[in-house]
């Protein structure tokens, strides 16, 4: 029996799905050179003066002072971003519809290529290094799914509207906020690019700094060391023990002392004793499992710095 | 470790080479003639504008975790001040922003500009944490952080004999503030030069818990702490036609202004260890240069991009004596400061490229490494300020590098799907660890499926393989491990991975459809002890509706449900207790937002549950295996109703009610003089209830 190329496995699908059937990719045609229209923003706004739209003159992009920006001093105003707007300006249809100009928004029939690629026309350094490639570009996020710009505040680059900007898309992150040991977005006083670097970066997990031990260290610097007596697990990475996205546990870690402790040291004694619901304050209360279980002794999880403190009690 | 260094010398012919390529002339694309331009209906911002809400809000009842970052922590009335203001100028922009003045959780920021020159930012933020405020203790603190016993004391062997404790015990909340202070500024010389300085630093004080131990006993410490961290960005970027070039310098240096924290021993003692010490966080700093490019290639539309990072970071700290029992001839350290050194390394490539419009490959490739560099020393320890242990240990500087390489390809074979495939593989090398070289090799594909602009969905799957060289039995023996253990780090993993997502839009309603499933499930297949399963399941939701120009709905949900096996051997020897932890969570929520009702009313209604279940079984322990389930509920109710006066003034009504009681073994009738070795600060599960009720009015002044 011979196989069904990939083509003809598509095609089943749709028929069998019931949708209209997917057209093969072609490459664009080469564009006829489009006309920009005569007089600039002073044609655009005679039909487009809405607070939405004139919003855009609070903003950096609306700086004449700045010879980068859009309505500086010889540039292109509104047809910078929107591209040329002779025709749309002179009322020219194009398959029997009024010609557009580049919108940006979901389902803009510019594409999300045409979209960034206006972007970072200008925006190529601001954006980082590695936007190309890195998980919003393999995603086709365009740079509008993110940022507003005909407003003053864009959410996006507030802290405490940030997150329910990126948790559009991020869902679990916006679950994990809400759980009982998170960092505070959820009362909007950090942001998600407190740590990630949404535009790119050739990091893991777009993180702002070099590693995931790095970027924590950034307000806990307390924990970096180099101690005396280190842990190895804290020195290799901070997520071994913490999910720092949120956790049902104190601390944020991934599991509940003991266990998460008992998971690496199984040492002959008290390390390796199951701690089980027997000791319990009802029961016979355990040292090993109540208050801050093995940390009521080993309280330096993180490091010691103390000569006698290789067993993280000092 | 491996022997890469990258000097000066070395770099200099890839820096030559990405110069040149950034120098690379690129064609000049036709724009119009714009000298006519003047754009007379444009409302450029000029002049002074801003937006004030000034109110009062009143809360309810003392609340540790409502009030946590949010400064509404006590019951009572508070007085804020939020808002924003733009001056501008042809030449200058001036912007600054204020919220939560009136709370603890206050926020200045001033933002300035002359665009295309300079711009300048001095920002101030406050955040007050709130762990507990159901704790209390016997310790008060003293000069030289020094928590002292009552002057009345009766000292016993547990806590049952601490007759004076019930009378000497007072209420001590565990808090702390962090406060940040950021000043900045970036200045662009030519078009293509921009030179950046950012400046912050970051005071946090305040108290927390800490175990300080004494032999067979211990006491949970009100510790207090004063951390300070400075830390400064600089450096100069390049843009070119085709990519730019930046050197950055990072600087972090950590100051803690207590050395050590001392504590009187409320047991009864050896002679000689009344009082114990622990070392506070040592000072360090960390410093590092940072080179990053990018070049956009004029073939195949490729892009790459790299960065290069040398870093150091030390610790000289001062150390404490072996002990503070005077009776104990401990000998002397072998150095009074560890000087330990950290050189880390970080390179990264990564090259995109599309040679066919529907086509996508890319390389990427990553070295990270720690070299610890710090001196192995032999140390004596004193057990607890009470005993020589009569043992020299060494001290242990870890580290390691990790190679990580990743290839992956996109392909469309039509307009509306996407099919891509990647092989990731990773390498970490440790120094002084069980495992000394780990592999990771991961297989993955996805399908993407956009048959119009309305519909997206798209699956991932793959599997990941870990494996070890050798799990070193005689090195965990040394250490004391039962030699069955595999820590789960370092443990051969096979995993297998899979994600689900879908958006949906109904233009015609309007409703938008949006849902995620991912699903993992890890096997220590090799580890007889330690965790030996795991598997995690996440599900989300969200449907929103604009039901007019006026109305939308929106309702969203969650669920997690993180699951993990361990064993362990009681006897040090095969397995004999297994234990099972299991995280579940879901979230459910939902709101409106009506704007304007009669053309002056606006409202906004947002309510949200999260529960959070763990559930604990150990079975071979000998007694109950099935522990009550650990339990946290939130409830968040907000409702915002506003007034429009007047283009210039509104007011707004705002009510918020949160109640979050949690079910916690750990801290559920736990008293300080539950654990009979263990004097505790009696912290209780969180069951807070709070209405936070508000009335503001915001004022616009300026042309808005």
């Amino acid at each position: 029996m011979t196989r069904p190329s990939l083509s003809q496995f598509v095609a089943l699908v749709c028929i069998g799905l019931g949708v209209p059937m997917p057209t093969f990719s072609q490459s664009a045609a080469p564009a006829e050179a489009a006309a920009y229209s005569t007089n600039g923003a002073d044609t655009c706004l005679a039909c487009h003066s809405s607070p939405e739209v004139l919003g855009i003159f609070r903003t950096k992009h609306a700086a004449p002072v700045d010879p980068r920006s859009p309505f500086g001093h010889g540039q292109l105003q509104c047809e910078s971003c929107h591209g040329p707007g002779g025709a749309h300006a002179g009322m020219q249809q194009v398959d029997g519809k009024l010609a557009q100009v580049i919108r940006f928004e979901k389902g803009s029939a510019a594409g999300v290529a045409t979209q960034n690629g206006t972007c970072l026309g200008c925006h190529e350094a601001d954006t980082g290094f590695a936007t190309h490639g890195g998980a919003h570009d393999d995603n086709d996020v365009s740079c509008a799914s993110c940022h507003e710009l005909h407003t003053a505040t864009d959410a996006v680059l507030g802290t405490s509207t940030q997150a329910g900007k990126c948790n559009e898309c991020h869902a679990f992150r916006k679950s994990d906020a809400l759980k009982a040991y998170s960092h505070p977005l959820r009362e909007g006083k950090m942001a998600c690019t407190g740590c990630h670097s949404p535009h790119g970066a050739t990091t893991e997990n777009l993180l702002v700094r070099q590693t995931t031990n790095d970027t924590c260290y950034q307000c806990h610097a307390e924990k970096r060391g180099p101690f005396l007596w280190e842990h190895a697990p804290v020195a290799e990475d901070c997520t071994n023990c913490h999910d720092p996205h949120g956790s049902n546990q104190p601390a944020m870690l991934v599991r509940r002392a003991p266990l998460l402790c008992q998971s690496c040291h199984s040492q002959s004694g008290h390390p390796s004793f199951a701690q089980d619901a027997g000791g319990l304050a009802t029961g016979a209360p355990s040292q090993y499992l109540l208050g801050q279980s093995c940390m009521n002794c080993h309280s330096q999880v993180h490091g010691s710095n103390h000569p006698s403190g290789s067993k993280l009690m000092r | 470790m491996r022997d890469m260094r990258w000097t000066l010398p070395g770099l200099l012919p890839i820096l030559t080479i990405a110069a040149s390529a950034l120098f690379a002339p690129v064609g000049q694309s036709a724009t119009p003639d714009t000298s006519e331009w003047k754009c007379e209906r444009c409302p450029f911002a000029s002049g002074y504008q801003a937006d004030v809400t000034a109110g009062s809000s009143y809360v309810s009842d003392d609340a540790a975790t409502i009030g946590d970052a949010t400064g509404y922590d006590e019951q009572g009335a508070y007085v804020n001040v939020d808002g924003a203001g733009l001056y501008a100028t042809a030449n200058h922009r001036l912007s600054w922003r204020v919220e939560d003045l009136g709370l603890d959780s206050r926020v200045v920021e001033i933002d300035g500009a002359r665009p295309g020159t300079f711009a300048y930012r001095l920002a101030y933020s406050q955040l007050p944490r709130h762990r507990f405020d159901t704790t209390s203790t016997i310790f008060t603190r003293s000069s030289g952080n020094l928590l002292a016993l009552p002057s009345t004391w009766t000292f016993a062997g547990t806590t049952s004999g601490l007759t004076d404790l019930a009378a000497s015990l007072v209420s001590r909340d565990i808090e702390s503030e962090r406060r940040t202070l950021e000043i900045g500024g970036q200045y662009l010389p030519t078009a293509r030069f921009r030179l950046f300085a950012d400046y912050q630093r970051q005071e946090r004080d305040g108290t927390d818990i800490l175990g300080g131990s004494y032999f067979t006993n211990s006491s949970l410490l009100p510790r207090h702490f004063d951390y300070q961290t400075d830390q400064v960005d600089a450096g100069i970027r390049y843009d070119a036609e085709r990519g730019f070039l930046k050197l950055a310098y990072y600087g972090s240096f950590f100051d803690d202004k207590f050395d050590a924290v001392r504590w009187d021993n409320p047991f009864v003692t050896v002679p000689g260890a009344e009082q114990g010490a622990l070392a506070a966080a040592p000072d360090n700093d960390f410093q590092q240069l940072v080179l990053t490019g990018n070049y956009r290639a004029p073939w195949m539309d490729t892009n790459i991009s790299f960065s290069a990072a040398m870093g150091r970071g030390t610790q000289n700290d001062t150390l404490l004596p072996y002990t503070t029992n005077a009776n104990l001839a401990a000998g002397a350290l072998p150095r009074s400061t560890l000087d330990a050194e950290i050189d880390t390394t970080n390179l990264a490539l990564t090259v995109v490229s599309k040679p066919f419009p529907n086509a996508r490959f890319k390389f990427a490739i990553r070295y990270d490494e720690r070299d610890n560099k710090t001196s192995q020393l032999p140390w004596s320890r004193v057990i607890a300020d009470s005993f020589l242990s009569g043992e020299t240990d060494l001290n242990v500087p870890y580290g390691f590098d990790r190679l990580r390489m990743n290839v992956s390809g996109d392909y469309r074979p039509f307009e509306t799907v996407r099919v891509a495939a990647g092989y990731d593989y990773t390498e970490l090398d440790r120094d002084f660890q069980e495992v000394a070289e780990q592999t990771e090799d991961t297989g993955w594909g996805r399908v993407q499926w956009r048959p119009n602009q309305y519909l997206d969905i798209s699956a991932r799957g793959g599997i990941s393989r870990r494996e070890v060289n050798r799990y070193d039995e005689m090195l965990a023996a040394s250490l004391g491990q039962n030699p069955l253990l595999r820590k789960f780090n370092l443990a051969y993993r096979y995993r297998q991975f899979g994600e689900l997502s879908a958006s949906a839009s109904f233009p015609e309603l309007p409703i938008t459809i949006g849902a995620q499933a991912t699903y993992a499930d890890d096997s220590y297949s090799n580890s007889l002890l330690g965790l030996t399963a795991g598997d995690e399941l996440r599900l989300a939701v969200d449907v929103s509706w604009s039901v007019s120009d006026q109305a939308s709905v929106y309702l969203s949900g969650g669920f997690d449900d993180i699951d993990s096996q361990q064993a362990g051997s009681g006897a040090f020897s095969t397995p004999d207790w297994q234990a099972s932890h299991s995280d579940q969570f879901y979230s459910a929520g939902g709101g409106l937002r009506i704007a304007g009702i009669g053309d002056k009313v606006d409202l906004q209604l947002d309510y949200t549950r999260a529960q959070g279940t763990t559930q604990i079984d150990v079975t071979g322990g000998g007694g109950p295996s099935r522990f009550p389930d650990l339990e946290s509920t939130l409830d968040s109710l907000r409702v915002k109703i506003l007034y429009r006066w007047s283009e210039k003034l509104e007011a707004s009504l705002q009510l918020r009610y949160e109640n979050f009681p949690t079910e916690d073994w750990a801290l559920q009738g736990v008293a300080p003089d539950t654990l009979p070795t263990i004097l505790t600060l009696g912290a209780q599960p969180y069951d807070d209830e709070v209405w936070i009720a508000g009335i503001g009015f915001r004022y616009l002044i300026g042309v808005q």
